[in-house]
């Protein structure tokens, strides 16, 4: 046999570990640490593809040259073309061609045949950086072409519009999200109470503080938080990776590792936030509840 | 006179439970620090009511009560946790934590008090040795007896050397030679300093000990055993 002191070297827990009901509990935990780790990663992937979108927005410029004779096209474009390449070197330039600028045509004007002397605007796309819509004027103005610019900053105004609002959305539905974890909590740990009711009565007796009792209620609380969000944010990470790899969700998934390590270091500061508001509600109700015990004496 | 300092002290004590009619309307007594006092009295006459007032676990409806020479009523939450510690209290339903070994119960109020394993883990053996449960210190307390369940309730009690030790019907469900050497072991802890207050209808047990009787009639405690 072995001896005492070797026995009993780990001190039991003050409150039991297992739970009448406590599985729907955790499944409960569990499906709201999933949703609130969805939103995080919908409104996070918000923000990446609305950046996304922008940077390759104000990167590029649409120039529209404006003709007088369909004929002048070929020559405008060329001497276009030359004097952004000189203006913009290093920039990546693109011309439209003559039957492209027709088929964008073909959404307004239907499937007909255009004329060949029809004035379509030369397009040219130009893309890189440090782009200004004033140099490509003053440029193009000496060289005599009429030319409207385009940087695309009202599209890039509509988008981050949107994107802040999707992110709203989604941080917000993270809110309610954490908020119902908390209701959840204050639920149980007021049912534990009151099913541990016997367990407090004799430690009351035997002089713990109410500080004492407290910390079991978090501790127990704290570790079903942990472990739900534990399991509830690994699901939504795989969910995610899934939906990445598929791509059915476009730039909404991960494109490489460092968005999806990025997005893992949220989730555990979620899962973090998500076990500390399981305490503290814990906490809280563990104190009035032995406060109003107290009162009603 | 006696100039031993009292541990408790009620003053024209009252309590009753809601709007219910009083359970004590005028109890006066002192208990002197060192004394061994039995408390006995017929079935409802507000033995158990006397015992919870002594180590506050209900505030009276009139009167004072002054515990270590503090008047309970103006106790904070940590002098009151504090002055729980010094009482060692043994149940008539035991309030065993179910899931616990013999032993954790044993142990409980030097873990509340923060000691650790090391530092305890000795004398909870020791006693429980002492009190017959030696081969039941890893049982759970819905497997025991009665009379253990009692004796790990009194081992609980007697664990952290309290200063006041009070309990409700001690011997109910022992056996007599169990009973007369659970008295002993309230005896051997009064020598030891520790105020001692029994509630009990045993007179037997009463008669074993030449100590103080206090009787509670209609409400008022008075010195003596019943007629």
């Amino acid at each position: 046999m072995s001896s005492p002191a070797s026995s009993y070297a780990q001190e039991a827990p003050l409150l039991p570990t297992k739970l009448r009901n406590a599985r729907a509990l955790w499944l409960v935990l569990i499906i709201v640490a999933l949703i609130a780790g969805c939103a995080l990663l919908f409104a996070r992937g918000s923000m990446r593809l609305s950046g996304d979108w922008q940077s390759q927005l104000t990167d590029t410029l649409t120039v529209q040259i404006i003709l007088d004779n369909a004929n002048d096209w070929s020559a405008q474009t060329s001497t276009a073309n030359d004097v952004l390449s000189y203006t913009f070197p290093g920039v990546d330039i693109e011309v439209v061609t003559q039957e492209a600028a027709h088929d964008l045509l073909r959404p307004w004007l239907g499937n007909t045949v255009l004329p060949d002397n029809l004035p379509v605007p030369g397009l040219i796309n130009l893309t890189g950086q440090n782009l200004s819509i004033t140099e490509a004027e003053t440029a193009l103005y000496a060289a005599g072409i009429t030319a409207n610019i385009d940087d695309n900053s009202r599209y890039a105004d509509e988008i981050k519009g949107t994107a802040r609002r999707l992110v709203a959305v989604g941080m917000s539905v993270m809110i309610l999200l954490l908020l119902a974890g908390l209701s959840v909590n204050i639920f149980a740990t007021r049912a534990s109470m009151t099913a541990q009711k016997e367990i407090i009565r004799v430690l009351v007796q035997v002089g713990a503080s109410d500080k004492f009792i407290a910390k079991l209620f978090i501790g127990q609380a704290l570790k079903r938080g942990a472990i739900g969000a534990a399991i509830g944010l690994s699901i939504a990470s795989l969910l995610w990776t899934a939906l990445s790899i598929s791509g059915d969700w476009g730039g909404l998934g991960w494109s490489g590792i460092s968005s999806s390590l990025t997005d893992i270091f949220w989730l555990i500061c979620l899962g973090a936030l998500f076990a500390f508001i399981c305490a503290g509600a814990a906490g809280l109700t563990t104190t009035r509840q032995l406060l109003f015990e107290r009162k009603r004496l | 006179m006696s100039t031993t300092p009292d541990l408790v002290n009620f003053e024209r004590v009252a309590i009753r439970y809601g709007r219910g009619p009083e359970v004590l309307t005028d109890a006066t007594l002192d208990l002197p620090q060192g004394s061994f006092t039995f408390l006995t009295g017929p079935s409802g006459a507000g033995k158990s009511t006397l015992l919870k007032l002594c180590y506050l676990s209900l505030i009276p409806s009139r009167g004072h009560i002054r515990m270590f020479g503090r008047d309970s009523a103006l106790l904070t939450n940590p002098e009151r946790q504090a002055i729980k510690r010094r009482i060692g209290v043994i149940l008539q339903d035991f309030h065993l934590i179910e899931h616990l070994s013999v032993y954790e119960n044993v142990a409980l109020p030097l873990r509340v008090s923060g000691q650790s394993r090391s530092s305890y883990n000795a004398d909870v053996v020791e006693l429980l040795q002492w009190v017959g449960l030696g081969h039941r210190m890893d049982a759970l307390p819905p497997t025991l007896s009665g009379g253990e369940k009692q004796r790990c309730a009194i081992a609980r009690a007697v664990i952290s050397k309290p200063d006041l030790l009070i309990a409700d019907e001690p011997t109910g469900n022992v056996d007599p030679i169990i009973g007369k050497r659970l008295l002993r072991l309230f005896a051997e802890m009064n020598r030891m300093g520790a105020t001692v207050l029994i509630a009990t209808h045993d007179m037997h047990l009463i008669n074993e000990l030449d100590a103080r009787v206090l009787r509670i009639e209609n409400g008022r405690v008075l010195k003596g055993k019943p007629e």
